[in-house]
C-alpha cells in the first residue's frame, strides 16, 4: 500500500505558505507598486533573487541559519525549547522565502495597474491609505492576487532542493510528495514513483490552467 | 462662510501663485489654457499636494496655513471632487459608488433620482455612458454633504448634447446646494455661462487683459495666427502681471 502522507504534508506546506505569503506578498508588493523610495531596486532584487540561485544554495544558507548553534536556531531553542532544523517549521519559512518572488511579482503587476486617480477619489472621500486598500486596491487586484496564490501554492508543491537542505526526509514531519518520489526511486520503487507523480502532475496543471485564466481576465 | 486660499507651488516651467475665495452657493470658474496649472489649484484645495507656502480656510476650518504649520489632510477636508476623468470605483454598482462615502444611503439614493439616474443603479460604471458615469461622480461626491464642491473639467470629455444639459442641470443645482463651488474649465463660454465669478488663469497666475488672446490662441484662424506676434504679447503679459 503506498503512503499518501507526503502528498498530504505537500498540500498542507502548500497551504500554509500561500496562506502566510499573501499576507507578506501584499504588505512587500504595496510600496514597491505604489512608492519611491532610495534602495528600491536593491529590494525588488533582493526578494527575486530566489529565481535565480539554485535552491541548493538557498537550501544551503538557510542550512546554516537553522542549525542549533547558528542565530535563528539558537534563538529558536530558546524561545520554544526545541530546534528548528528538520521540522515542519522549518519547511514553512524555507518555502516563503523560496516562494517570495511567486507572490510578490503578479501582486505588485496588479497594484501598478491600478487607477492613481481611484485611490486619490477615495483619500477625498474620506479613507484612510488602509481603508482605501481593502476597499478600492484588493477589490481591483483580485486576479493579480489570486495568480500570486495559485503561483506559490505551486511552486511550493515543487520544491526539492531547498526542502531536502532545512528538512531532510523525516517521515510524516518534512518528508513530501517530491522527496518521497526520489526516494522512492533511489529504493528502485517505480510504482510508487509512478503513482505520486501521476497524482501531482493532474493538480498541478489544474492549478495552472486557472491561473493562465485568471492572467488573461485581467 | 466660504472657501479662500492663497497658494504658492512651483511647478515645472513656472510658479503658481494665487489667491482665490467664493462664497457659499456660489461658483467660481477658474479658466485657462491647458497646463496652466488649473488642475494642481484643485488639488493643493483637496489636500492632495502640498503648497510651498499658502493658507486655505473653508467654512470656517483652516485647511492650511504653511506659517503655523497646520495641514489637515485630504481625508478631513469633507469636499466634494468631481474628477477630470471619471473615477468611479469600477468593482460596484452605481449606487454602490454613490453611496461610498455617504452619510447615510438615503441620501444618496436622492441623488440618482435627482440626477436621473437612479433606473441605473444595479449597472456597474462600465455599462453606462460618459454623461450617465460624470452624474453618478457628482451624486458620489455630494452624498457625503461635502462642505465645498471641487469640478476639474467635469464636462471635456462629453459630447456637446450631454455637455449641454449636464451644465442646465449643475447650474440648478448649485442654487440649491448653498456651498462653494469651484470649477475648472479650458472652455471660455462654459466658465461664462456657469461661473458667478471667472479668474482667468494663466502659467499659475490670474491673467487679465491677455487672457482672452491666449485662450484663443489655438483656435484663431491660421491667417490671423500670423499677425499676431505672441512672443511680444507674451511678454507684455509677464510684465503686466509681474
Amino acid at each position: 500500500m503506498i503512503d499518501l502522507v507526503p502528498l498530504y504534508l505537500s498540500a498542507k506546506l502548500a497551504l500554509v505558505t500561500t496562506a502566510i505569503l499573501l499576507v507578506i506578498g501584499a504588505a512587500l508588493a504595496y510600496p514597491l507598486a505604489m512608492s519611491r523610495f532610495a534602495g528600491k531596486s536593491l529590494c525588488e532584487a533582493f526578494i527575486n533573487l530566489p529565481l535565480v540561485l539554485p535552491p541548493t544554495v538557498l537550501g544551503f544558507f538557510l542550512l546554516m541559519l537553522m542549525g542549533p548553534r547558528a542565530v535563528l536556531g539558537r534563538a529558536w531553542q530558546a524561545l520554544f525549547g526545541s530546534g528548528l532544523l528538520f521540522t515542519f517549521t522549518a519547511l514553512v519559512m524555507a518555502s516563503i522565502i523560496y516562494s517570495l518572488p511567486f507572490a510578490v511579482q503578479p501582486m505588485k503587476t496588479a497594484f501598478t495597474r491600478i487607477d492613481k486617480r481611484l485611490i486619490e477619489n477615495a483619500y477625498v472621500l474620506g479613507l484612510s491609505p488602509l481603508k482605501t486598500f481593502f476597499r478600492v486596491i484588493l477589490p481591483n487586484s483580485l486576479g493579480g492576487v489570486a495568480a500570486g496564490a495559485i503561483l506559490v501554492f505551486l511552486h511550493t508543491l515543487g520544491e526539492f532542493g531547498v526542502i531536502l537542505m532545512v528538512g531532510g526526509s523525516m517521515p510524516g514531519e518534512t518528508k513530501v510528495a517530491s522527496i518521497a518520489i526520489y526516494e522512492a526511486v533511489e529504493a528502485l520503487r517505480y510504482q510508487d514513483a509512478w503513482i505520486l507523480s501521476a497524482l501531482l502532475i493532474p493538480t498541478s496543471y489544474i492549478f495552472l490552467l486557472v491561473s493562465y485564466r485568471v492572467f488573461r481576465s485581467e | 462662510m466660504g472657501i479662500a486660499a492663497k497658494i504658492r507651488l512651483p511647478r515645472s516651467g513656472f510658479t503658481i501663485n494665487l489667491e482665490l475665495a467664493c462664497a457659499p452657493g456660489k461658483l467660481l470658474s477658474l479658466v485657462g489654457p491647458s497646463g496652466a496649472g488649473k488642475t494642481s489649484i484643485l488639488r493643493v484645495l483637496a489636500g492632495l499636494e502640498k503648497p510651498a507656502s499658502g493658507h486655505i480656510t473653508c467654512g470656517g476650518f483652516t485647511w492650511v496655513d504653511t506659517a503655523a504649520g497646520v495641514y489637515v489632510p485630504p481625508q478631513k477636508r469633507r469636499l466634494g471632487y468631481v474628477f477630470q476623468e471619471f473615477t468611479l470605483f469600477p468593482h460596484l454598482t452605481i449606487r454602490e459608488n454613490a453611496a461610498f462615502a455617504a452619510k447615510n444611503r438615503h441620501t444618496a439614493d436622492e441623488l440618482l433620482k435627482r440626477l436621473k439616474i437612479w433606473h441605473l443603479r444595479d449597472a456597474r460604471p462600465d455599462k453606462i455612458s460618459g454623461g450617465e458615469r460624470q452624474r453618478a461622480a457628482i451624486c458620489q461626491a455630494l452624498a457625503r454633504i461635502p462642505r465645498a464642491l471641487l469640478l476639474d473639467e467635469p464636462f471635456s470629455a462629453l459630447d456637446a448634447l450631454t455637455r449641454r444639459n449636464l451644465r442646465e442641470e449643475l447650474k440648478a443645482l448649485k442654487t440649491e446646494l448653498n456651498i462653494p463651488i469651484i470649477h475648472v474649465t479650458h472652455d471660455i463660454r462654459e466658465a461664462l455661462y456657469l461661473g458667478d465669478e471667472v479668474l482667468p488663469v494663466v502659467q499659475g497666475k490670474a491673467a487679465h487683459k491677455w487672457m482672452l488672446q491666449f485662450l484663443m490662441r489655438d483656435r484663431l484662424s491660421p491667417a490671423c495666427r500670423g499677425r499676431i506676434d505672441w512672443e511680444h504679447e507674451e511678454e507684455l503679459y509677464q510684465e503686466e502681471t509681474a
